[in-house]
């Protein structure tokens, strides 16, 4: 029955990549094996392709049996993959079987439900209402997506420069930083160093599966893994100690290491020397920080905090400080973007930059929008500004966005498989919000709680039955990657790159759109200077000259070459030329504590809930208790088990709770993705209670990032 | 003739969950057929604590209790000692489950039939491709093998871990757990 080419002859077919062929080498991942879209009931056949559970994208291959989606293999080619996958990513394929999938364009019938419309009827209304808003268009999309090029171009294209993707709500405060300072993404060569502090991993309990052995050969190889993080979980339970700080206070754990660092001048004098700038005022700074006044601040023992600096100092440059993305250092705190500052800077200090188990500087080729100029393409661009403003440091917040938008800035809204009634900060505000803004267009393959409110829904093709739009990835060796169609999409359901094309046309604007999306890819092939047949094959291809090895020179891509110790960039965004210490917004205590949160192993926000096998996992688990210390469990009189009353500023949830010394007393942990109460999403609907309908809204002024994590929560025993 | 049995080493398992799900799509289970579970034992004291994620299914028991109180001869040992079920005898009785101190059974809803782990990560043994809760943990969390052959992989670890069931001796069952 199988005449499958097996995973492990990725090696053969990443050749495809002609490009690569010159260089005599590949990382392209495993090839597919192709009788595409067979129904014939006898015939299987692979295609590789690209997860969608996260932002990773891990490579995967997908096998099709009969026409039918069956396995999935981890693609052995692709960094963040390494041949396996996650719990997640195994989980994630039944929403594409999923019997709650929209697949017709629906319209609000102005009774609280939807009516069956054509596409052709739903373009046409959908784009008198755009063309009528002039500018006045906001288009919202989830930061993974894979066709974020077609929505930033159709939105040009309208005249709009309202485009907003949810980084205010992931990554915001990392992505500033890594820019300002290293103006690239770094990698970390965890497999090969001999000391790692992993910072905040709670923050996303994913672990890249590639990852999980790489921590398990720190171990083979004698090194030491040090968790730091208010909660151990996910990446945490691979480390060879958790250290329990108190949840903000991370920021003072890495100063008084740094202080202690230059105080005793165990840096790299020559690397800093080298590839630095503005050290010695730095360096003045930094000597005000010990690891005495680090202990008092973080609540981590002062034998711990000497411990992390020996270890590091003794490892150098073998060494690093990992920095997790997500809902701590991410999104979470109002010091996370200089906690994330740190923790580079500590890094760059110790000279781990581009050596043996340290942070390497990834090279990914930039392509600029001049590529697309150029018949078939034409030159289009949106002037003046957006209705939200951008900090000096990051973009837009997508939330400080829609409230504009609810007040009169957009006339349309478009929610691009993005669902902020359930996923963003405040759930009463963004409601409140939506009601006001007059036309809403959602483009998703379920009816979300924000489909719910939409005047249109159009269907959208998963990921597994769509081709993407070419991207790269950040890695030692970066690679290009697509996502290849493993079966036909169900029903009406379109890929959004074609929505967008469609859209556009019936926009009257189908010139800037006169093109296929294979026109696109071989535009980022050709810049990137690989073959769009290889991607087609193996969805992974290794850029040439994209790798970076030990010892390399840092290609450092701030605008002066250097790693800035004290920066120009951080003073303009209104912050110290230094890094400094501030307090939290919220000095939390085992009576009034914290309110933490962070994606779970096998969730990705809602988006995930409602895959089948996902649901069941979660809870056969009970994933959607609330973490409490025994200590501060105590406090409320809450035992293991109970339910209780969790109230903010904001609102109050009822939620079960896991009484477990795996949580800082001064935390409490909710997970973002439960409580959905759109019914038509009926694996998660009403299981758990919604952490952000007690997360207030906020934006952090530099990088707008929602700082979801400064919440005090009062605990109260329901029924007591 | 072989004895197949596996190695689990929860110090290596993470709780992602991917050997339950790959072995749902595998095996094509419904999502209220997950033949993997998992208990989660926390030892220590804060601020020292951490968790232990501990998988389990079928342990495929030289002394099965399912086989002993299963009415119909669904349930037997084949040659290669893996406890089956033979579908077309079960008559959904469910002593089976009761019978079953791994709580390692679920019900098929479509064929109202007794279902579990049916090692089918032996077929991985000759090369077969298979993504299985052997083949698709990103931990190598689990060794499966010959325990009659010594130089399986599995008897190796095996000898090496001093790996032990998670009953003891109650069962006799082909699954050791290193903790």
């Amino acid at each position: 029955m199988d005449s499958m080419m097996t995973r492990r002859g990725f090696l053969a077919a990443g050749a495809s990549c002609a490009a690569l062929a010159a260089i005599g080498t590949s990382t392209g991942c495993s090839s597919s094996q192709t009788e595409p879209l067979s129904s014939d009931a006898s015939v299987t056949y692979t295609k590789a392709t690209l997860c969608a559970g996260c932002a990773n994208k891990c490579g995967i291959e997908a096998w099709v049996r009969g026409g039918k989606l069956w396995r999935f293999m981890g693609a052995e080619g692709h960094p963040h993959s390494g041949g396996y996958m996650c719990g997640r990513g195994q989980g994630l394929p039944s929403l594409t079987t999923s019997e709650d999938r929209v697949t017709e364009p629906m319209k609000a019938d102005g009774k609280g439900g939807f009516a069956k419309v054509s596409w052709d009827d739903a373009l046409a209304d959908i784009a008198s209402h755009i063309t009528g808003a002039g500018s006045k268009v906001a288009l919202f999309q989830d930061g993974r997506a894979t066709d974020a090029w077609y929505a930033k171009r159709f939105m040009a294209s309208v005249g709009s420069p309202n485009y907003y993707d949810d980084s205010a709500l992931t990554n915001a405060n990392i992505d500033a930083a890594y820019k300002a300072l290293l103006g690239t993404t770094p990698v970390f060569d965890t497999a090969n160093a001999e000391y790692i502090v992993l910072l905040d991993a709670s923050g996303d309990e994913t672990v890249r599966p590639v990852e999980v052995k790489e921590f398990q050969k720190v171990r083979e190889n004698g090194g030491h893994v040090m968790a730091v993080d208010p909660r151990n979980a996910g990446a945490d339970m691979l480390a060879d100690e958790w250290v329990a700080v108190r949840p903000g206070y991370e920021l003072a754990f890495l100063l008084g290491i740094m202080g202690d660092i230059v105080k005793k001048g165990d840096f790299d004098a020559s690397f800093v020397e080298q590839y630095g700038e503005g050290f010695e005022e730095f360096h003045a700074a930094m000597l005000q920080y010990s690891p005495e006044w680090a202990a008092e601040k973080c609540g981590v023992s002062l034998d711990t905090i000497y411990s992390a600096e020996r270890g590091l100092v003794k490892a150098a440059p073998h060494c690093h400080v990992d920095v997790r993305p997500g809902a701590l250092l991410g999104c979470g705190y109002a010091t996370s973007l200089e906690t994330v500052r740190c923790a580079v800077l500590l890094n760059a200090m110790l000279g781990a930059v581009n050596q043996t188990g340290g942070m390497f500087l990834a090279k990914v080729p930039a392509v600029d929008e001049s590529v697309f100029e150029s018949a078939p393409f034409t030159k289009v661009s949106a002037s003046g500004d957006g209705i939200a403003k951008a900090g000096e440091l990051g973009n837009a917040s997508c939330q400080d966005a829609l409230g504009a938008a609810a007040k009169g800035a957009a006339d349309v809204a478009l929610f691009v498989e993005c669902d902020p009634a359930a996923d963003w900060a405040d759930s009463a505000k963004v409601e409140e919000n939506l009601s006001g803004i007059g036309f809403k267009v959602v483009i998703d393959s379920v009816l979300t709680e924000t489909a719910q409110k939409a005047d249109y829904v159009l269907p959208a093709a998963t990921y597994l039955e769509v081709e993407s739009v070419v991207a790269p990835v950040a890695a030692e060796w970066s690679v290009a990657e697509k996502r290849n169609q493993a079966v036909a999409p169900a029903g009406e359901a379109r890929a959004v790159y074609q929505i967008f094309t469609d859209l556009a046309k019936a926009c009257g604007k189908g010139d800037d759109f006169a093109f296929g999306l294979d026109d696109v890819n071989n535009a980022f092939c050709k810049a990137y200077g690989i073959t769009l047949d290889g991607l087609n094959d193996t969805a992974c291809c290794a850029i040439p000259g994209a790798s970076v090895l030990a010892g390399d020179a840092p290609a450092i891509g701030t605008d002066s070459g250097k790693i800035p110790f004290a920066s120009d960039a951080f003073e303009k965004a209104g912050l110290a030329r230094v890094p400094q210490y501030a307090d939290p917004t919220v000095a939390p205590n085992d009576h009034m504590p914290r309110l933490i949160t962070g994606a779970q192993s096998m969730q990705t926000r809602t988006y995930t809930a409602d895959a089948d096998k996902i649901a069941a996992l979660a809870k056969d688990s009970g994933a959607e208790r609330a973490w409490l210390n025994p200590q501060t469990a105590t406090n409320f009189g809450i035992a293991d088990g109970d339910e209780a009353e969790l109230s903010t500023s904001t609102g109050k949830i009822r939620v079960k709770v896991r009484v477990t010394s795996l949580i800082n007393p001064e935390a409490v942990y909710v997970p973002p993705h439960y409580g959905i109460e759109s019914k038509e999403m009926a694996q998660a609907a009403g299981y758990g209670a919604s952490v952000w309908d007690i997360v207030p809204r906020a934006s952090d002024a530099a990088t707008g990032a929602g700082m979801v994590c400064e919440v005090p929560v009062e605990i109260r025993k329901v029924g007591a | 003739m072989a004895r197949y049995g596996m190695v689990i080493d929860t110090t290596k398992c993470i709780g992602c969950g991917a050997c339950r799900l790959a072995c749902q799509n595998q095996n094509d289970l419904l999502s209220s057929m997950p033949f993997v579970k998992f208990s989660e034992v926390e030892t220590g004291v804060y601020p020292t604590a951490s968790l232990q994620v501990v998988p389990s299914q079928c342990m495929h028991c030289e002394d099965a209790p399912c086989q002993a109180v299963c009415p119909t001869g669904a349930t037997y040992t084949n040659e290669d000692g893996i406890v089956c079920i033979d579908h077309g005898r079960c008559i959904g009785c469910k002593y089976c489950m009761a019978a079953c101190p791994y709580q390692a059974r679920v019900v098929d809803e479509r064929t109202g039939a007794v279902d579990k782990c049916r090692f089918c990560t032996v077929s991985a043994l000759n090369g077969t491709e298979m993504s299985t809760c052997v083949t698709a943990c990103p931990a190598g969390v689990r060794v499966f093998g010959d325990l009659d052959d010594p130089d399986s992989e599995v008897s190796k670890v095996l000898a090496a871990t001093h790996a032990t069931p998670l009953l003891g001796d109650a069962t006799k069952s082909k699954i050791f757990y290193v903790r």
